[in-house]
Parts: structure tokens; C-alpha cells; sequence
């Protein structure tokens, strides 16, 4: 059943006052915007549905029809905002996560990186390989500094 | 007539136009559709990845669109868009073997189930579905090799033209002097961009472009192709299944 058959059933099975219409629309609009985010249904084809809907289901009188239209635009305009913001903490969550999950990723690699050159330290020691001991603090302070600017570039683009 | 007598009629009507189902004798075809159990599924309702395992299900009424989505990036993919006379899953069907796909239901969908293991044993018994379902295979498989070598020899537009194309019905001009698009007419931007393998943002632009051109039309929301001949000069005809 489409949009429009379900909005034009659901005005025949409720008599029609204008507390109802409001709550009818808002409530078919939301499901419908819903459904459309889901299915890929594009928004403009299910408002179209809606307005149709209201219009053969016959609430839209001549006497109040710019009245009747103006209260529909209110509620999807409303039912857009709502279900935009709604998206976008969702997404701004997300965003967070992944942040909060880049600078541990971050710390790791830098941690990696400590670790193996840690190991080279005390491999040169034992060997007294005083050379490869001195060039040891160039590489840690070198990888640092280039795991340290990646992470900033990704953080600026991510902003 | 009882309302189980009605739907089977229905389902009867549908099969009989559809490739798969359209060349069986009349009374096999009965037999088949008694087999089966009517099933409801509702608009955007979550299906689960893996009930090809255990059924098949033969599309009456209403659009499955089958997705692939990638973890990692979240970008989906859909290979399949399936509609009446359709069967879902041909994969798990053939093999056996699970197949990871994510199907949205995009309408109220009215569906045929049967256990996968007696839809096998079909095409075994009946030699007029076997006969039948090999050139349906077939053009599937067309479909997917036109979607591959499409997505590395053509360029977005061409690719959408071709879409677009695919689902207009040439032979029908309806009282707007326009040729109506099937299945695909009322899909979002990004839908049509997850057939394509391309993003939401491109295949807007495209459609801004086509729609400037003359090419395409959107009425009431509806795509519709104003001119046919310049959509067919859009395409790669050698590509076109």
C-alpha cells in the first residue's frame, strides 16, 4: 500500500476534526519520512503521496484548504527539523567515538614506536654499539614527530 | 472465493507474466504456488541476512532491493533491485552456502515461501522450471556482467543513462508525453547512486544535468524520460543488457 492509500484509509476510519488532522499528519509523515530514510524512497515522491492523500481523503475543503495546507507545511517542516537534528547527533556521536578512538589508536602506534626502539637501545647497549645507540634518538624523535603530524592532518580534516 | 483462494489466484496472475514462472503449464504452476506459504513483509522492515538459507521466496507484490554494505566506510552497494516474479536468494539457492547481503523491503511486500530444499528438488522434478529457470539465471548473470564492466569502462553519466534506460518502458508514452520508469521511478538520489556504485552528491549533479538537457522529467516526484532518443545517445548501447 502507498503512502497516499494509507493516509486516505486512516482519514476514512477517523472522523475528521482539526486536533486529529494535525496529529494524523504528523504521525503519517514521521512513519513515512522514517520509511523513506530506510528504503531509499525519495522524500519528494512520499510528500507528493502525502498531500494527495490528504487531498482525495478528502479533509481538504475549499472553504479551509490554504488554512488546512499551511498547518500540513508547519508539520512536515517540523517533522524535517526534528528528524535532521535527530540525524545529525547521531552522526556528531559517532563523530566523537571515532575521535576519541583516534587519539587511542594514536597513543599505540607512538607506544609501538617507543617499544621497538626501546629494544634497539638495549640491543646496542649489550653490544656497545655506541654509533646506532647515538642515531636511536634521531629515529624515535623522527617517527614521533611524523605519527605526531599525521594525526593532526587527519584531526584538522576530521573538524 | 476465500481469501487463501484469492491470494493464490493473485500470485497465479503475477507468475504467469513473469520469465521465470510465465512458461509453465497451467497446472504445475498451481501446484507450485499450493506448495508455498503466503507471507507479509512490511515496508522498511529488517530482514535477516540469512533467510535465503532456509526458504526461497517468490516476490508477488512489492520491491526487494538487495544491499551490500561495506563495514568500514558504511557505503552500500545494491545489486539487485527484485520485484514480481522475482526469487530471492538464487545465490543460496545454487549453493547452499551463506550468502551476507542486507535485503530492505521497499513496499508492503506480499511473498511465496518454500523450503529451500524442495525449491531444489524442482528444478529436478519439473523439466518445464528447469527449462526456464537457466535463461532467468542467465540474465541475471548479463545483469551483474553489464554492472561490472560498466563500472570500470563508463563514466557516472553514462552509467545512470543506462539505469535509467534499463527500466523505461519504450512502449508506453503516458498523458504528459513522457515514457514512464519502472521500479526505479520514486527512489532518492542516493539509491539510485547505491545501483551505480557512485555517491549521492554525483548522481544529483547528473541528475540536474539530464533533467536541464530535457533528457528526464520529475513529476509529482516521479522520474519519467521526456526524451528517449537523447537518453539512448547517453548510453553505451554494447554495454546495455
Amino acid at each position: 500500500m502507498s503512502d497516499k492509500d494509507d493516509i486516505k484509509k486512516y482519514i476514512e476510519n477517523n472522523p475528521y476534526s482539526q486536533k486529529s488532522m494535525t496529529a494524523l499528519i504528523e504521525e503519517c509523515y514521521r512513519e513515512a519520512l522514517y520509511e523513506s530514510k530506510k528504503t531509499g524512497q525519495s522524500v519528494e515522491s512520499m510528500t507528493y503521496e502525502i498531500l494527495e492523500g490528504v487531498g482525495e481523503g478528502s479533509l481538504l475543503k475549499p472553504e479551509y484548504a490554504e488554512e488546512v495546507l499551511e498547518n500540513i507545511l508547519n508539520i512536515i517542516s517540523a517533522t524535517l527539523e526534528e528528524s535532521a537534528q535527530e540525524s545529525i547527533y547521531r552522526k556528531k556521536r559517532k563523530l566523537y567515538w571515532a575521535k576519541m578512538q583516534l587519539s587511542e589508536t594514536i597513543e599505540t602506534e607512538q607506544s609501538y614506536v617507543k617499544e621497538a626502539i626501546e629494544a634497539c637501545r638495549e640491543y646496542a647497549k649489550e653490544k656497545s654499539l655506541k654509533t646506532l645507540e647515538e642515531q636511536l634518538h634521531q629515529y624515535e624523535s623522527k617517527l614521533s614527530r611524523n605519527i605526531y603530524i599525521l594525526a593532526e592532518k587527519i584531526k584538522y580534516n576530521a573538524e | 472465493m476465500s481469501e487463501d483462494n484469492a491470494f493464490r489466484e493473485e500470485a497465479y496472475t503475477v507468475l504467469k507474466q513473469s520469465t521465470l514462472f510465465g512458461r509453465l503449464d497451467s497446472e504445475m504452476l498451481k501446484s507450485m504456488i499450493a506448495e508455498c506459504t503466503e507471507v507479509q513483509w512490511k515496508k522498511a522492515e529488517t530482514l535477516d541476512h540469512d533467510i535465503g538459507m532456509k526458504h526461497l521466496y517468490i516476490i508477488i507484490s512489492g520491491r526487494l532491493k538487495i544491499t551490500h554494505i561495506d563495514p568500514e566506510s558504511g557505503r552500500s552497494l545494491a545489486l539487485f533491485l527484485k520485484s514480481s516474479g522475482d526469487i530471492f536468494d538464487v545465490f543460496s539457492l545454487l549453493d547452499g552456502k551463506e550468502h551476507v547481503v542486507f535485503p530492505v523491503v521497499m513496499d508492503n511486500m506480499t511473498v511465496l515461501r518454500i523450503p529451500i530444499e524442495r525449491a531444489r528438488k524442482w528444478i529436478l522434478e519439473y523439466t518445464q522450471f528447469n527449462e526456464s529457470f537457466l535463461p532467468y539465471l542467465g540474465k541475471k548473470m548479463r545483469e551483474l556482467e553489464a554492472f561490472g564492466t560498466s563500472l570500470v569502462f563508463h563514466d557516472t553519466t553514462t552509467r545512470l543513462a543506462n539505469l535509467i534506460l534499463k527500466h523505461t518502458d519504450a512502449s508506453k508514452e503516458n498523458s504528459y508525453d513522457h515514457y514512464p520508469v519502472k521500479l526505479i521511478n520514486n527512489l532518492s538520489h542516493e539509491s539510485l547512486a547505491e545501483m551505480i556504485g557512485s555517491v549521492r552528491s554525483v548522481v544529483s549533479t547528473q541528475m540536474h544535468k539530464l533533467k536541464d538537457e530535457g533528457v528526464i522529467a520529475s513529476k509529482r516526484g516521479h522520474l519519467a524520460v521526456k526524451n528517449f532518443e537523447k537518453l539512448v545517445k547517453k548510453c553505451d548501447r554494447y554495454f546495455y543488457a
